[in-house]
């Protein structure tokens, strides 16, 4: 990559895969609750299709071989899978770095102590709320919010450090503040304050969740001042909503750069959402090695580096900073997954994404639909 | 205004005489894919260059900041003070994003 004389803004050869270093393991798409933001397709995997254990431990041993060093079993709700316990030992023994990303409300104090001996490295448990009847409307599960205190309490009494994911949006971003001491109050060392993305089921009912550009200042100022204030004690992380930014979020640090997914059935996918860009096909792990398919595949390709962007991208400074943004949101507002993502500035669709956040944050209605397996899987 | 639980936690200030090892289950590893030092931790890895490596290493809970200042200042041939501000300045970080404990 080094001989030609050409500008260096304009780069255009297509970019050689490096070695990713996370991959995310959805290994069911079952969960216990039913969130309206979940990040999972509309279309969402039934049992019957889910890889068996063998058929992880091989992508396992195939994730140690190609140099990924973290592996997150999320789903769905991944501690509904029998076997999660076998396929935490089998990353452990591999010297994989192992998360589990859970809602915890299926996770008895047992299967804690079982996962902190065998050498799980961290647990991510998901809030919906720091007001216990709120939290278990938005889960939609009666009981949901007092299982998560359970848990996280065995979490942290086994030793595991803890991270609250707090995804926000309209109905709930007012509470942030409790949520973030609720945080502190679990013990954990760290909170993801996610704006929620709008894709899957939270693009299907994203009227009811876009926040205000008033509600979204405040908490934008809570953070500030609550990661002063909990230096040392709390970080906290923060995730920007998209539809009202100026600068694109830099989308799973460039597409088919550091990450890879993969679905139940073995599909696998540069980001959790990507199989909302339906121009795009992708491989699965039940035929090929991952190794090829990561380097080599259709869909890792086609947005790989920068030889795709549009001229404006390939002209900008942060061309290799956000990577040209999100191409699912671009393919959800623009219908062309290769134009830059709308949350920027200099993109033509900027403006009508600004709209589109606006009005539905003015919307009062409340009557989201809830995450459920068959709303969309019927033919 | 959020305020930190009292009993609970309070931000970890470390001194030349504090002992220092690593978070829990934050693993010191060699990546041989890409040929570095790193820390691993939850949705983090941060890579070390070779100096963090060996004083994050001897950070093991058997000595105290000073010790392994003055161990650094005599391999190293450098001054002690120089050394501990850059010893004492990673580790605060490091300590800080709960990479290590005291
Ligand atoms: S023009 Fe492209 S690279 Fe530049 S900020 Fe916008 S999306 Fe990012």
């Amino acid at each position: 990559m080094s001989m030609n004389n050409q500008a260096t803004d304009e780069v255009t050869m297509a970019e050689e895969a490096k070695a990713p270093l996370a991959l995310l393991l959805e290994l069911t798409h079952r969960c216990p609750l039913q969130c309206p933001y979940c990040s999972n397709p509309l279309k969402l995997e039934k049992v019957a299709s889910e890889l068996n254990t063998e058929q992880w431990m091989q992508v396992l041993d195939q994730a140690a071989e190609m140099g990924i060093l973290q592996v997150h079993f999320s789903g769905g709700e991944p501690a509904l899978r029998k076997d999660l316990e076998t396929l935490v030992a089998h990353a452990e023994k591999l010297g994989l770095y192992s998360n589990l990303i859970t809602s915890a409300v299926n996770l008895s104090q047992t299967r804690i102590n079982t996962l902190a001996e065998i050498g799980l490295g961290h647990i991510q448990v998901s809030i919906q709320d720091s007001d216990e009847k709120l939290a278990n409307t938005i889960g939609g599960h009666p009981n949901g919010y007092q299982l998560k205190l359970a848990a996280a309490k065995h979490i942290r009494e086994a030793g595991i450090p803890l991270t609250i994911n707090a995804p926000v949006h309209r109905l709930n971003i007012d509470h942030l503040e409790a949520s973030i001491q609720m945080a502190v109050d679990m013990d954990a060392s760290r909170i993801e304050v996610a704006h929620v993305q709008y894709y899957g089921w939270a693009y299907y009912n994203r009227k009811y969740l876009m926040p205000t550009r008033k509600q979204l200042d405040w908490a934008t100022e809570v953070i500030k001042k609550a990661s002063k204030a909990l230096k040392g004690i709390l970080s906290i992380d923060y995730v920007v909503p998209d539809y009202y930014a100026k600068i694109p979020k830099s989308c799973m640090s460039g597409w088919g750069r550091q990450f890879l997914n993969i679905t139940p059935s073995g599909l696998v996918l540069p980001c959790h959402a990507a199989e909302s860009i339906t121009s795009l096909s992708f491989d699965s792990v039940v035929d090929k090695p991952l190794n090829e398919i990561w380097k080599n595949s259709e869909a890792f390709q086609r947005f790989r580096g920068t030889a795709w962007m549009p001229d404006t991208c390939k002209k900008c400074d942060r061309r290799e900073i956000d990577w040209g943004g999100c191409r699912c949101q671009a393919f959800a507002i623009t219908g062309d997954a290769s134009n830059m993502d709308p949350a920027c500035q200099y993109s033509p669709f900027h403006q009508e994404l600004l709209e589109l956040a606006t009005c539905d944050a003015n919307s009062t209605d409340y009557n989201f639909t809830y995450r459920r397996i068959n709303i969309f899987n019927e033919h | 205004m959020i305020k930190s639980h009292d009993t609970q936690v309070e931000r970890s200030l470390i001194t030349t005489q504090s002992i220092v090892r690593l978070g829990q289950r934050i693993r010191l590893n060699f990546d041989k894919t890409r040929d570095q030092w790193i820390l691993l931790g939850p949705e983090k890895v941060i890579s070390l260059d070779p100096i963090a490596q060996v004083i994050i290493s001897r950070c093991d809970g058997s000595c105290s900041i000073a010790t392994l200042v003055e161990q650094l200042s005599t391999e190293y041939n450098a001054h002690s003070k120089d050394i501990e501000e850059d010893v004492l300045l990673l580790l605060q970080d490091l300590v800080d994003k709960r990479f290590m404990q005291l």
